[in-house]
């Protein structure tokens, strides 16, 4: 929204297009609007640009492996992941070596049970990432259709999911979180149940703010000309448009997410305790504050911000890469 | 549209939300597995007449749609019965602790904006330069740091080293004492620099955009010192989106309050909520819920009025 | 003291659900080291470890309302730091035969209302614990009782019975008339009519308990005051709440208050090592144990419970990983301070040799063949629950560990939260395939720390008996030892009773816990009560020979 004066300015218009077309390329126009691909791959041009947020994929990438790797995966007896760069067990009692401050041989320290920090953190990320990842997911499987519905019927739909939307988004997140758990109960299901219910808010609005904003474009009206089906139209012209900032949003959703997770198990309303996710290390760690084992606290704080802020970075990226003109800084992302 | 217009319509559109938020607040107890009392009730000992009274307390023997009619009489007037553990009553529980958390959170707002005010301006003015890449950093920091990790950090660098707050709440002193602000000091710091790192972005971005207006090139033509001008003008005008986001900054807060609370064992309405949590205490869960909900409901209402009032473009 | 012994972290039998004692909970860590109190600010004595629910001696049923209770009543009889039995209230009395005894009364003793306590007074009180919360109290023995003059009381037992003295040291003496918590009165909820040396001040949940001295305490006019004053040492017994161990210890730390009650014994070496703090330990009359559904599952096998007990790592648990010796394993259920007839360790080692000490051969055996005789595949999956203690967490997380290691179990620790840990255990959990983990508090009579736990009249919810086993013999025996006198004659009863329980395993005894407090330099002489509702009653017991010196 800049006013820059006696300068004219076009948007939506893409130099760098311009720039690598061949002049005698044999180009041709379609009648099926390739919009949603073509943003994609400039989006993705302009992503690899931003070193920020290469920065970020990279540790992510990096993150997620580790995590895979970290012990061996077996699914239905067969060892699907032989790999583990993990030292040590991150489940094994062994007190003569327990609290230990950061060694050698224990690159993060011991806990109480004399088990390995450092292992727990790889192992751990499996929780963290999961839920981060399949929360957003699911969040994303939730809220898209509803507001593509709300958004494309209107009336009283529209009405009753806006206002639903809006009674939700009444309840800071953890609060609601919260009281969902009181009600059913802890667990690793239950956590990202929680964190879905008040998850999908977000895409339901953008969708339908994307489809009420379309709905009135001319490649729709062509197509319900054409006789296509409405649901047709929603999933095959709006929703693969607005997929852009969906996409957005759930990147920068899946910081908050896992900090939501971490501080359920923070509070202990998430998985057993003696579970290696990283939020519940650190309810494991209050305890030891005074006694001057600051490794205990350090360590998995450590690995849920160096995740959080790496994704924070991509999705800030993502979102530039969609709309390089947004000057905005505010980081809309996620839940409040 | 007018002002009043949109007031109106504001409101009328606030009053199904809340309903909602009232629905959804009374569907929980309802969401339990089978009968809300005999869940609370089904391990215990309890002779039959107690039963009854649980049951004609929660309305339980009447149809769906007027038990929640009732429990919504009841709290409109603020009647949430009897907390089951502690059996005072729910409202005086909640209003003995409420205090304590808005003094957690006004300090926590205002802890937010000291930071985000000069350092979104500072940012804006030197916009490119080093002074905004820095801030910019700060802001990631600010919304990637766990808050409850800050505030175990924060606990043991001023605990182990230092030592310069009390341990427990300074209970028998009253709210706004020296002792009390002391002791809220470092659980306001941790959630408002969480809060803050939006807000130093927003302050930055519409200062941006303030910079650029012709007003700001004409006083600046026109030979007015350009602090005159900085401070007069364009901050004044860039508040107005920053305070307007400070107002709804409340959800961000309390959703700290929960968890600060407990790391700092601050006696507010989040410890509340968690103790009740921990014990099953549904009559207070609800209530605070609720309370909680309709709270920033409110407050969302009035940021949009004042919003609106005080820029008319934004009247839709 | 009553011989009707508590879980720990103590719950109503009748009313489950007015429970406040909300177990060591969500980890709370205390705020930050400060300076004391914040600029001046006096600080405050002692810590609580949960909200009380009552100051009425009939209603209270946990640790922290009855450390409340304590600094404000008196019985006629108190058992002293080293389980004695010694003259309160009570000057002296006599066995008139087993089933009368005589009770002769101080004179001037005054009530914080200023009357004075006469026999009449003694009457009600007892009687008063009928059909309360606490009636086991009386229930077990009382029968009737006769007036003998102002001073001087005859009571009769409706059967001989041993731990009469202990059950007595319960009963707190009030002014007669004060009406009951039976017929629904808590008159004492707001002022206190005791003759203890503090009375009621206030009372604020989550925060705070106030006593101040009451100046007329009857030590002062009594001839043989020895070494110990004739009033408090303070003029005010400031309690804080502070649910968490690790806050408690900070505050302390902090110089916020004087004096904790809980001290998480990570934090031994720390306080050991701090000049300013002194650690004051005591045995307890406690123990840990695990409770096994005897009725269901494959639990129903000895071997299986036999097998289990020998895995379990008794002495990491007590030394490294989680209690740095302030804990003592136990095969039986007798903590050390009760002594010769009912604990030696000979017979201590002995059980553990035969029946449940750690020994993984064995208990491979044992589990081969309960696993084969009752058609179970390993490994076999099943929880530990338990509550959010966190000592206790970490003691069901080792065990839990150490099951799982081995190629025969899988379990996981199920922590819940008080209430419905409460609701589980003196309801369904007899009937579920899951162990238990859990803590006994007991008094000074051996009986107090077996009948309410395997009786066969005690299945929950009257009693105790959570996992509803039941043997005969046991039952006879625990008759027996209840209706005899004499420590000589008693302690082969109920070395036999620990023996059967060793053999039988329906729990497995794990360790005995010492009584662990840590007081500020501004406090000397200070002592360690062994009994856990009795935290305070270091400050100024002159009757069982203990005061402080406080310069606070």
């Amino acid at each position: 929204m800049s006013q820059e004066r006696g300068r004219i300015r076009i948007t939506g218009y893409d130099t760098q297009t311009v720039d690598e077309r061949e002049d005698l390329s044999d180009w041709e126009p379609e009648l099926q609007s390739e919009e949603a691909k073509g943003r994609m791959y400039y989006a993705w041009q302009r992503f690899k640009g931003n070193r920020a947020a290469v920065f970020g994929l990279t540790v992510i990438l990096l993150m997620t492996l580790l995590a895979i790797f970290a012990r061996p995966i077996e699914i239905a007896g067969t060892t699907v992941q032989p790999f583990s760069i993990a030292p040590y067990s991150p489940s094994t009692h062994r007190y003569d070596v327990a609290t230990q401050a950061p060694s050698a041989k224990y690159l993060f320290g011991t806990d109480w049970a004399g088990r390995d920090i450092f292992s727990r953190v790889l192992f751990g990320g499996r929780w963290s990432l999961s839920i981060g990842f399949i929360a957003v997911g699911l969040a994303v499987f939730v809220g898209v259709p509803l507001g593509a519905v709300a958004g494309y019927y209107g009336g009283w739909i529209d009405e009753a999911i806006m206002r639903l939307v809006d009674a939700l988004y009444a309840f800071p997140f953890l609060v609601l979180a919260i009281a969902i758990v009181a009600i059913v109960g802890k667990g690793y299901w239950n956590m990202i149940a929680a964190l879905v219910v008040v998850g999908w808010l977000p895409y339901a609005r953008i969708i339908r703010g994307e489809i009420l904003s379309v709905k009135e474009n001319e490649y729709v009206t062509a197509a319900k000309a054409l006789g296509a089906r409405d649901r047709a139209v929603i999933f095959r012209h709006i929703v693969p448009n607005a997929m852009a900032p969906v996409i957005v949003q759930a990147t920068l959703s899946i910081g908050s997410v896992v900090l939501a997770a971490a501080s359920l198990g923070f509070l202990g309303l998430g998985l057993p305790p003696s579970s290696a996710e990283w939020g519940s290390m650190l309810s494991n760690s209050q305890q030891t504050l005074h006694r001057g084992q600051w490794w205990i606290t350090l360590f998995p704080g450590l690995a849920i911000f160096a995740f959080v802020m790496a994704i924070n970075l991509v999705g800030d990226g993502v979102r530039e890469a969609f709309d390089p003109q947004s000057e905005s800084g505010g980081t809309e992302g996620g839940f409040r | 549209m007018s002002l009043r217009r949109y007031v109106a319509k504001r409101l009328l559109v606030t009053i199904p939300v809340l309903l909602i938020v009232t629905l959804v607040t009374f569907m929980m107890s309802h969401l339990l597995p089978g009968d809300p009392v005999a869940y609370m009730t089904q391990f215990s000992e309890i002779d039959d007449e107690t039963v009854q009274q649980l049951r004609a307390q929660y309305n339980l023997n009447e149809p769906i749609w007027k038990q929640y009619v009732l429990w919504l009489g009841d709290a409109i007037q603020l009647e949430f019965g009897q907390s089951i553990i502690s059996e005072r009553n729910v409202t005086e529980e909640i209003l003995s602790r409420l205090p304590y958390t808005v003094l957690l959170g006004v300090m926590s707002l205002g802890v937010a904006l000291i930071i985000s005010i000069p350092t979104g301006i500072i940012a804006a003015y030197k916009k490119g330069e080093l002074a905004d890449e820095v801030s910019r950093v700060f802001a990631l920091l600010g919304v990637s740091l766990p808050n409850f990790w800050l505030g175990l950090i924060l606990i043991l660098i001023f605990s182990v080293r230092l030592g310069l707050f009390p341990v427990l709440p300074p209970t028998s002193y009253p709210l706004l004492s020296y002792n009390m602000i002391m002791f809220t000091l470092l659980p306001a710091v941790t959630i408002g620099t969480a809060s803050s790192a939006l807000l130093m972005r927003l302050m930055r971005s519409s200062m941006v955009e303030e910079l650029n207006k012709d007003y700001v090139t004409m006083a600046r033509a026109k030979g007015l010192p350009e602090r005159t001008v900085v401070i007069k003008h364009v901050v004044r005008n860039s508040m107005i989106a920053v305070v307007t986001v400070a107002a709804l900054q409340i959800a961000f807060i309390v959703n700290g309050a929960v968890v600060i609370e407990q790391v700092f064992s601050y006696p507010g309405i989040g410890r509340l909520l968690l103790n009740a949590v921990s014990q099953r205490d549904f009559p207070i869960i609800q209530a605070t819920v609720l309370m909680i909900g309709v709270t920033i409901v409110f407050a969302n209402l009035v940021a949009d009025i004042a919003y609106a009032w005080l820029d008319p473009r934004i009247r839709y | 003291m009553t011989n009707q012994g508590r879980l720990t972290k103590g719950i109503s039998r009748r009313n489950v659900l007015k429970t406040s004692a909300a177990a060591g909970a969500f980890g709370l860590a205390g705020c930050v080291d400060g300076g004391g109190g914040g600029g001046g600010g006096s600080a405050d004595f002692g810590t609580l470890g949960a909200n009380a629910s009552t100051f009425d001696p009939a209603a209270s049923a946990d640790a922290s309302s009855s450390s409340c209770i304590d600094l404000m009543y008196e019985p006629l009889v108190g058992f002293d730091f080293d389980l004695n039995p010694q003259p309160v209230l009570a000057r002296d009395w006599e066995r008139v035969d087993d089933t009368t005894f005589r009770f002769m009364l101080r004179e001037g003793v005054q009530f914080h209302n200023g009357d004075e306590m006469t026999a009449e007074d003694v009457q009600h009180s007892i009687e008063r614990y009928q059909g309360t919360v606490n009636t086991a109290v009386v229930a077990s023995w009382y029968d009737s009782s006769e007036i003998l003059g102002d001073y001087e009381i005859q009571l009769n037992l409706s059967q001989p019975y041993a731990p009469f003295l202990a059950d007595l040291s319960g009963v707190s003496i009030v002014p007669a008339g004060t009406t009951s918590p039976a017929d629904g009165e808590t008159p004492l909820d707001d002022e206190s009519q005791g003759t203890g040396p503090f009375q009621f001040d206030s009372w604020s949940q989550d925060d705070r308990f106030v006593a101040t001295k009451f100046d007329n305490y009857w030590w002062g006019d009594v001839n043989d005051a020895g070494d110990f004053s004739g009033e408090a040492p303070l003029d005010e017994v400031n309690l804080r709440v502070v649910v968490d161990p690790s806050a408690q210890f900070n505050a302390i730390q902090g110089g916020d208050v004087n004096a904790i009650n809980q001290v998480p014994p990570m934090d031994v070496p720390t306080v050991e090592d701090d000049g300013n703090l002194t650690l004051n330990r005591n045995d307890g009359i406690t123990f840990d144990f695990l409770i096994y559904p005897v009725n269901s599952g494959p639990f129903q096998n000895e071997k299986m419970r036999r097998g289990i007990t020998r895995m379990i790592p008794r002495d990491d648990i007590v030394g490294d990983a989680v209690f740095n010796g302030t804990a003592v394993k136990g095969s039986s259920p007798y903590p050390p301070i009760l002594g010769d007839p009912y604990w030696d360790e000979d017979f201590e080692q002995r059980l553990l040799d035969e029946y449940v000490g750690e020994d993984v051969d064995a208990a491979t055996t044992l589990l081969d063949e309960a696993f084969s005789e009752e058609g179970i595949e390993a490994p076999y999956q099943t929880e530990i629950r338990t509550n959010e203690n966190p000592v206790r967490q970490r003691w069901c997380e080792v065990i839990a560990n150490t099951l799982s290691e081995t190629e025969y179990f899988e379990v996981s620790v199920n922590v819940m939260e008080w209430s419905s840990y409460v609701e589980f255990i003196t309801g369904p959990a007899a009937e579920t395939s899951d162990m238990v983990a859990l803590g006994w508090t007991a008094s000074a009579d051996p009986d107090s720390f077996v009948y309410q736990l395997f009786a066969t009249d005690q299945f929950t919810p009257n009693g105790y008996n959570i996992n509803h086993y039941s043997n005969e013999e046991l039952d006879s025996l625990m008759q027996e030892g209840q209706t005899t006198f004499g420590a000589d004659q008693r302690g082969p009863i109920y070395k036999d009773i620990a023996e059967i329980l060793a053999q039988d395993v329906p729990v497995t005894f794990l360790w005995h816990g010492k009584r662990l407090m840590a007081t500020r330099d501004v406090i000397s002489d200070f002592q360690v009560h062994p009994s856990a509702s009795a935290d305070y009653s270091g400050i100024y017991s002159p009757a069982l020979g203990q005061e402080i010196e406080y310069d606070g």
